[in-house]
C-alpha cells in the first residue's frame, strides 16, 4: 500500500536525474572494502577462556599449516597431483567428487580454460583458467590490472549476461532445455538454483585461476549432464576489468562423479527450543561442502502471519547453528558466498511448517571428525 | 512488489551484488528525491549522492530481513529519512519539519529486522485510514514533502494538511502500540 502510495508521488515527478553510475561505483567499492573475515570462530560463552584460546589457536595452527581454507583447497585442483578422488583437498574427504575437465574458449584477448568442477550433490564449483593476452585492450580503458585476492566475490557474472545453466533431466526426454534467459522462478522449475558468484583464486601473472560455484538443489544427478553457456558472459574484476564473450560456447560435465554415498544422514525428530518457541531437528545431512538441516515447527499453521513468524525465525535458526568438531574447534554458518538460505518453506502433512537450511561451511571438513551441532542452545551429538 | 522487484529482493537476500547494480539503476531518482526533500533542498548535489550511496549501502548491509512483500520504496525511504535526519544531528535542522518527524526517529535502521517488522504493520495499519489520510502521511513522512507543498498537491489549505496528519499521526502510533511497538 506504502509502495504504491510513494510510487504515484514520484511518477508524477519529471524526475531526469536518473544516472546512478557514480553511485554504483561508490557502493559497490564500500562493499568490497568491508568484507568477511576468512575465518570466524564462534567464541561461545559456555567455553572457559582457556579452551577458547587453545582454540583459536588450533585454528591458527591449523590454517598456517595446512592453509586450510575453502580457496585454498580448491586451488589444489590447479595441481594435478591433488586430483585424486578422496584425498582430493589433502584430506580424507568423503562424499565429494571432482572431475577433470580440458576445454578452452579463445576470445579475442583472453582464453577461458575449464580446468575441471568438484561437487557435493548441493554444491557445486566450476573451476577455470581466464588468460589474458599481455596487450589486450580492456573495455573500460584500464590498463592497470588491480584486483583483490579475498575469498569473496570479486569476479562477478553479470546479471544481465545471456549466460545460464541447462540440465538435461530425464523428465525432459533428454531434451536440453530452450536457449534463452532464464530468470530466477524459471531455475527452479529445472530445479537448479545458481548464485553467480565467482571467486580468483590465486593469480600467477595473466592467468587468473577462477571458481564458478552454484547450487544444486537436492535432486540426484547420476548420469546427468549439467551444460554452462557461455554466450554472452560477461566478466568483471571490482571496477577495473571488463571482458565479455559474444560467441556460444557450452560447456557439458557429466555428473557421474559425486560420490555421496558416505554423506552423512542422521535423523533425529527431537524437539528443541529456539526463542521460547518449540521446533522440531528432523534431518541432518552433512557434507564436507555444507549441512543440511530438516526443521519443523511443532504447531500447526493456523494464519498466515504463523507462516511470516515461522519464515523469520527460520531465518534467526539458520544464523545460530554451531557445529562442533572432535578436536574442540567449534564453527559456525557463516558461509562463503552469502548464501545461507531457508532453501524454501512449506508445510508438512501434518499442516506444520518445515524448513530446509543449507549453512555452507567457510572450509571443508571431514564429515568423520563432527562431534555435534548445536542450534541455539540445544545440542544434537552426532554418533 | 511487481515480480521483476520480487526478484531483484530474492537476489539481493542471497547476496547477488549484480541485483543490487539493479536496484540502484531504479532507485537512484527515487532516493536523490527523497534524500533533497528531507534535506529541503540545502543540501549540496555532491552531500545528497553521499547520502545516496549510503542508503544502498545500508540496504545491502540489511538486505536479510528486507520483506519482499513491502517493496523497495518504503524500506529506502525510511533509509534515506534517518541518513538525512543523521547528518543534521550535529547541525541546524534545514527547517522546522525535519525535527518534527517524530514517527520516522522509531524506525531505526540500527535494527533492519524491527525496522522489518515495524514497517510490515504501519503497512497494515495504512489500511484502516482514508485515502487522502494515506497519502498525506506517505508524502510527508516516508517521500519527505514539506505540509505547504503537500497543501498545493493535494489542494487543501496548510492547515487541514497539518491537523490531518496529526491524527493520522494519533491513530498509526495508538495502531503499532497495540500491537507491540512501544516506541511508536
Amino acid at each position: 500500500m506504502l509502495e504504491d502510495i510513494l510510487k504515484k508521488c514520484y511518477c508524477e515527478e519529471n524526475n531526469s536525474d536518473k544516472n546512478s553510475e557514480s553511485i554504483k561505483t561508490a557502493v559497490l567499492s564500500r562493499i568490497e572494502e568491508g568484507k568477511p573475515m576468512k575465518r570466524r570462530i564462534n567464541k561461545k560463552t559456555l567455553l572457559i577462556p582457556a579452551i577458547a584460546a587453545a582454540v583459536i589457536l588450533a585454528t591458527t595452527c591449523v590454517a598456517g599449516a595446512n592453509g586450510w581454507n575453502l580457496k585454498t583447497a580448491i586451488s589444489g585442483l590447479f595441481n594435478e597431483d591433488k586430483n585424486d578422488g578422496s584425498a582430493f583437498f589433502g584430506y580424507n574427504i568423503n562424499g565429494i567428487g571432482s572431475k577433470k575437465l580440458d576445454q578452452t574458449f579463445e576470445r579475442d584477448g583472453y582464453k577461458i580454460n575449464m580446468v575441471g568442477v568438484v561437487a557435493d550433490k548441493h554444491t557445486s564449483f566450476l573451476l577455470y583458467d581466464l588468460i589474458i593476452d599481455e596487450d589486450h585492450v580492456f573495455k573500460n580503458d584500464v590498463i592497470e590490472h588491480t584486483y583483490s585476492t579475498e575469498d569473496t566475490a570479486i569476479l562477478t557474472v553479470w546479471d544481465n549476461s545471456k549466460s545460464y545453466f541447462k540440465l538435461i533431466d530425464d523428465h525432459l526426454d533428454n531434451n536440453r532445455l530452450p536457449n534463452g534467459n532464464y530468470d530466477f522462478e524459471e531455475f527452479d522449475v529445472t530445479q537448479l538454483d545458481t548464485n553467480n558468484m565467482d571467486i580468483v583464486l590465486e593469480q600467477d601473472g595473466n592467468v587468473y585461476h577462477c571458481a564458478h560455484r552454484y547450487d544444486i538443489k537436492p535432486l540426484s544427478l547420476d548420469g546427468k549432464e549439467l551444460a554452462f553457456d557461455l554466450n554472452g558472459l560477461s566478466i568483471s574484476f571490482g571496477n577495473n576489468i571488463f571482458v565479455e564473450t559474444n560467441v556460444c560456447d557450452t560447456v557439458t560435465i557429466d555428473f557421474d562423479f559425486i560420490n555421496d554415498d558416505e554423506n552423512v544422514v542422521v535423523e533425529f525428530n527431537q524437539p528443541f527450543t529456539f526463542e521460547d518457541e518449540t521446533y522440531t531437528l528432523n534431518t541432518v545431512e552433512l557434507t564436507p561442502f555444507s549441512v543440511y538441516l530438516r526443521i519443523s515447527q511443532s504447531k500447526e499453521v493456523i494464519e498466515s502471519e504463523d507462516m511470516d513468524e515461522f519464515a523469520d525465525n527460520s531465518i534467526k535458526i539458520r544464523d545460530d547453528v554451531t557445529l562442533r568438531l572432535k578436536d574442540g574447534l567449534i564453527t559456525d554458518g557463516e558461509v562463503l558466498f552469502w548464501d545461507k538460505h531457508t532453501g524454501g518453506n512449506a508445510t508438512n502433512e501434518n499442516g506444520a511448517m518445515f524448513s530446509n537450511i543449507h549453512l555452507m561451511w567457510k572450509h571443508p571438513v571431514n564429515v568423520d571428525d563432527i562431534e555435534a551441532i548445536t542450534i541455539g542452545d540445544t545440542t544434537f551429538t552426532l554418533d | 512488489m511487481q515480480t521483476a522487484e520480487k526478484r531483484l529482493a530474492a537476489k539481493l537476500k542471497k547476496g547477488d551484488t549484480a541485483a543490487l547494480k539493479g536496484i540502484i539503476d531504479r532507485y537512484t531518482g527515487y532516493v536523490r528525491t527523497v534524500i533533497r526533500n528531507f534535506s529541503r533542498g540545502i543540501l549540496s548535489e555532491q552531500d545528497v549522492d553521499e547520502l545516496c550511496s549510503d542508503v544502498f549501502y545500508s540496504l545491502w548491509q540489511h538486505r536479510e530481513t528486507l520483506d519482499a512483500r513491502l517493496g523497495f520504496r518504503s524500506y529506502l525511504s525510511a533509509i534515506a529519512r534517518n541518513a538525512v535526519k543523521d547528518r543534521f544531528k550535529s547541525a541546524k535542522p534545514p527547517c522546522e519539519d525535519i525535527s518534527e518527524l517524530d514517527i520516522p526517529s522509531e524506525f531505526s535502521v540500527e535494527d533492519a529486522a524491527q525496522l522489518s517488522e515495524t514497517m510490515r504493520c504501519l503497512d497494515k495499519g495504512l489500511e484502516e485510514l482514508s485515502e487522502q489520510e494515506r497519502e498525506i502521511f506517505a508524502r510527508y513522512y516516508f517521500y519527505g514533502e514539506s505540509t505547504p507543498q503537500i497543501a498545493k498537491k493535494l489542494n487543501l489549505a496548510e492547515g487541514v494538511v497539518r491537523s490531518k496528519l496529526s491524527r493520522t499521526r494519533s491513530k498509526l502510533k495508538e495502531y503499532l502500540t497495540e500491537r507491540g511497538f512501544d516506541n511508536a
